[in-house]
């Protein structure tokens, strides 16, 4: 993977303008409304994308050393890349904010201690939820349809991810995305127990090492298994495979989010709805999908091939959304925090006058539901696959 | 560095939440690109919220001669309040109230942290008819004040001139700990309507001043309405000459809220140069040859209108002035504009300015670019031109630059758009040469920097105004009597000796 110095051109090339700040719609009359969640909290120039670019130049022109305060700010960050889609000279901040937390994971500055037990819970079961491998197909159990196993033969790997297999509360999730390539008919199979976490999580704290050796058995999985496509349910998931399995070996499947199969199924007619589903609801774009894979259309042209379902729009949506916060190990070591930024997220869905907030990620999901029940808000949480799921 | 007991004294003012000597947040500070290249790591940075605790802190600071340096939150180009002495780095931003809107008299008053985004979107969700003045290509995160403050070029300087002239009125607090008002405001009670107040008038002091004189905490500007009918029209020119003449006769007609434009070179100047070397892009005649229609030299007028008659009108008034000049022989034409294009341009704040950054930038070093903004009457705006043209190219540098008309063209500001690689030392000496031999010319031609750096323009100008500078020193001494503000900059450092 690239290091730090790799992006110097990058890093040099940041005139310090602050036009990260915020978010920058085509849309004027919306203002300019604040688009970075640990700028706004922390409010010091260092914890926006302008002031993280400027520590990174001091640190290779050999001026800053590495120390507990320069890890105190990166891994105050969520990752969203707010600050990499505002930027007009098209500055990749994110990966040079992980490629320094890969400095200060090697330095023994990173992960933050509260990231410890996530790191070793992966090294140790495959997955950040301190879970055992025997658990991770048990809601296929709930269901009374058969999962198919990719193993014994299949086009399309349906890559659950941790999340949606071993959160009692996103079961669900997991559940409705395989009723419904069953109902589409589609040749689909999952890994079952043999599914391994996509280090998402290991890759945006820095421990690149940790985070190797199975990503590398994850590649050579996906590429002996013969598939075409794999759909995974979790945006980070679908950043990490899309994005970072390719720096590290080449991947021979089409690596698709659900939402982005499911648009493509309806386009080409393989998936029709014969219920109304009336609902009016807000949209989340996660910031896996969004901002680093501009993949905004697809969930709305879902929800809007949905008879009865009316999409309101956010004030800050797309590339342009609120983060959740949950994102880049601030959920795991910053919990009210990451619950601030998600009911900030919430009271903008409230402000639409729609009770229902969809989005398409189980991370997102988990993040702005703990922050609708800390703030008694009458918004409910909804994955876009649910509501497919009713519509079939 | 500050010693500890002073931090521990300044943190009773605002609080230990709000001051800090991490290395790593004092560096993200650091402003070494858009308007100036030199910037030191301040040793403390203090964000307070009210204008008693700048009092308290200036008081403390003056006592003990420590270097103050006030940022509202990033100037036209970004932060661009570079640190030159260390010391305490003021960061405004959480005074960040618009404290009253009157649109009778036509004012606001604003503390110096509303950035322009903040002013831009509270003016369309409650004063949708005004326009709060705010710089253009400018980042929604500069300040109001810091672009006043700056002198700097406001989205309708064309029409109402730099954004100082629509300053009302200042609140400022001294390093003493007085606190005064200027204008109208000076006089309890009075609204801030008249910008020569009880006279004479003082606010002059503080306006270009880079913080060296108090710190400014409060700021009166007048708003202009928000035209409802809006477009552009670009110009082509095949001679600096024809852009200059063409233009002023346009705008001696006042048409025309930001007009703006330059050569050829603005167009490739948003791309970055290696993409274009490998396209063959970086010739004019190859732009030509795929089809898009570039002119040697562009003007954009942007024009407001309050009906689509009088917008229709305008466009008349700048179509029958081409014609004129056609018909004495000019290439002069009106061209037409993508629309994607437009929409960009009228869009407010925009991001235009920002790409330049990318020009140098190649998969093996990285880019920036240095704005290096000077006035001058318009009617020296050809010249201007071919000294850029001459002068660029002998440092190494594409010909860049950037004019704009002042209140309908009585004055230009110019600027070379320096793009280098701000990766390698030498370019920036480059660029320093390139800035001390362009200055002495544009200063024989009597033109002035607008935001006159300290090792170059500052020393450079005052020089050849001995009297002025003098008695410049004598209003800093009365005001900072120890001279710790902002230390150095516009090279009045001569208290130190």
């Amino acid at each position: 993977m690239k290091q730090l110095e790799d992006y110097a051109p990058f890093i040099y090339t940041c005139i310090h303008c602050k036009f990260c700040q915020d978010t920058w719609t085509d849309e004027p009359e919306k203002g300019f409304p604040e688009g970075c969640p640990a700028g706004k909290k922390f409010e010091w120039e260092a914890f926006y994308g302008s002031g993280r670019l400027q520590i990174a130049k001091a640190y290779l022109d050999g001026k800053l050393e590495l120390d507990e305060d320069v890890a105190d700010i990166l891994y105050k960050c969520s990752c969203c890349g707010n600050c990499k889609v505002q930027c007009e000279n098209k500055i990749p901040t994110v990966d040079i904010y992980e490629a320094m937390r890969a400095k200060l994971v090697e330095a023994g500055l990173g992960s933050l201690p509260a990231h410890k037990p996530l790191v070793t819970s992966i090294k140790s079961y495959d997955n950040p939820w301190q879970q055992p491998r025997s658990g991770r197909a048990r809601w296929v159990r709930k269901l009374d349809i058969k999962v198919p196993d990719i193993r014994k033969g299949g086009n399309v790997l349906y890559y659950v991810g941790c999340t949606a297999a071993y959160d009692p509360n996103m079961k669900h999730l997991a559940m409705n995305t395989a009723q419904i390539l069953d109902k589409a008919g589609i040749n689909y199979g999952i890994l079952g127990k043999k599914e391994k976490c996509c280090c998402s999580t290991l890759l945006r704290m820095g421990e690149r090492e940790v985070a190797m050796e199975l990503v590398h058995d994850n590649i050579e999985t996906f590429n002996e298994l013969g598939v075409d496509t794999i759909i995974t349910s979790c945006a980070g998931c679908f950043k990490t495979i899309s994005q970072d399995y390719p720096q590290i070996d080449d991947i021979e499947p089409e690596i698709l989010h659900t939402v982005q199969y499911l648009d493509r199924l309806i386009q080409e007619g393989d998936l029709e709805f014969n219920k109304e589903v009336n609902m009016t609801v807000t949209y989340h774009d996660p910031c896996h999908l969004a901002k680093h894979n501009d993949v905004v259309e697809a969930p709305r042209n879902v929800l809007k091939a949905i008879p009865g379902v009316e999409l309101v729009e956010m004030k800050r949506h797309g590339v342009d959304s609120w983060c959740c916060g949950a994102g880049g190990g601030v959920r795991t070591a910053f919990l009210d925090w990451a619950t601030e930024a998600a009911a900030e997220r919430v009271k903008e869905a409230e402000s639409t006058g729609v009770n229902t907030l969809v989005s398409a990620c189980p991370f997102c999901y988990q993040n702005i539901d703990t922050a609708i029940k800390s703030i008694e808000s009458n918004v409910k949480m909804v994955d876009i696959v649910e509501i497919v799921e009713k519509a079939l | 560095m500050i010693d500890q007991k002073h931090v521990d004294h300044l943190k009773t003012i605002v609080g230990e939440e709000y001051i800090t000597t991490s290395k790593p947040i004092r560096i993200s500070y650091l402003a070494e690109s858009i308007m100036d290249l030199d910037s030191e790591i301040a040793d403390v940075i203090i964000r307070p919220q009210t204008v008693e605790e700048i009092q308290k802190i200036l008081i403390y600071a003056n006592e003990h001669k420590i270097p103050v340096t006030p940022q509202s939150k990033g100037l036209s180009g970004g932060t661009a309040t570079p640190t030159l002495e260390g010391g305490i780095l003021l960061d405004l931003s959480r005074m960040n109230k618009i404290i009253e809107v009157d649109t009778d008299s036509r004012y606001m008053v604003v503390e110096p942290g509303v950035t322009n985004g903040q002013a831009w979107g509270y003016f369309i969700e409650n004063y949708p008819d005004w326009v709060p003045p705010i710089p253009d290509g400018a980042p929604a995160q500069s300040s109001i004040m810091g672009n006043t403050l700056d002198r700097g070029f406001s989205v309708v300087t064309s029409k109402y001139g730099p954004q100082a002239d629509l300053a009302l009125g200042l609140e400022v607090v001294l390093p003493t700990g007085e606190i005064i008002k200027t204008g109208s405001w000076a006089l309890p009670g009075a609204k801030p309507f008249y910008r020569w107040g009880i006279g004479p008038d003082m606010t002059g002091l503080f306006l270009g001043a880079q913080g060296t004189m108090g710190v400014v905490t409060k700021l009166a500007t007048q708003i202009v309405p928000h035209m409802p009918y809006t477009d552009i029209e670009l110009l082509g020119f095949e001679t600096p000459e024809e852009l200059q003449d063409v233009c002023l006769d346009i705008l001696k007609q006042e048409v025309g809220v930001m007009v703006q434009g330059g050569p050829w070179w603005l167009v490739p100047g948003v791309r970055q140069k290696e993409e274009l070397e490998k396209q063959g892009l970086l010739d004019i005649d190859a732009w030509r040859e795929k089809k898009y229609y570039v002119p040697n030299y562009m003007m954009n007028f942007e024009i407001w209108a309050k009906t689509e008659e009088e917008l229709k009108g305008q466009k008349q008034t700048i179509k029958e002035i081409v014609e004129k000049w056609k018909e004495k022989g000019a290439k002069a034409e009106i061209l037409p504009i993508h629309p994607k294009a437009k929409a960009t341009r009228l869009k407010k704040p925009n991001k235009i300015a920002i790409p330049y950054a990318s020009y140098e930038r190649t998969k093996e070093h990285g880019g920036g670019f240095l704005f290096i903004t000077w006035y001058l009457p318009w009617k020296d705006t050809a010249e201007f031109c071919h000294i850029c043209e001459e002068q660029m190219p002998k440092f190494g540098f594409d010909p860049i630059y950037w004019v704009a008309s002042i209140k309908n063209g009585r004055d230009c500001i110019g600027m070379p758009i320096v793009c280098y690689n701000s990766q390698d030392p030498e370019s920036v000496k480059t660029v320093n040469a390139f800035d001390r031999a362009t200055s002495k010319i544009f200063l024989d031609h009597g033109w002035l920097n607008y935001r006159p750096r300290k090792f170059v323009h500052a020393p450079m100008m005052y020089e050849r105004a001995p009297e002025y500078y003098n008695m410049l020193v004598r209003f800093k001494k009365l005001l900072d009597p120890n001279g710790i503000m902002h230390p150095g900059s516009l090279n009045l450092n001569v208290l130190e000796g």
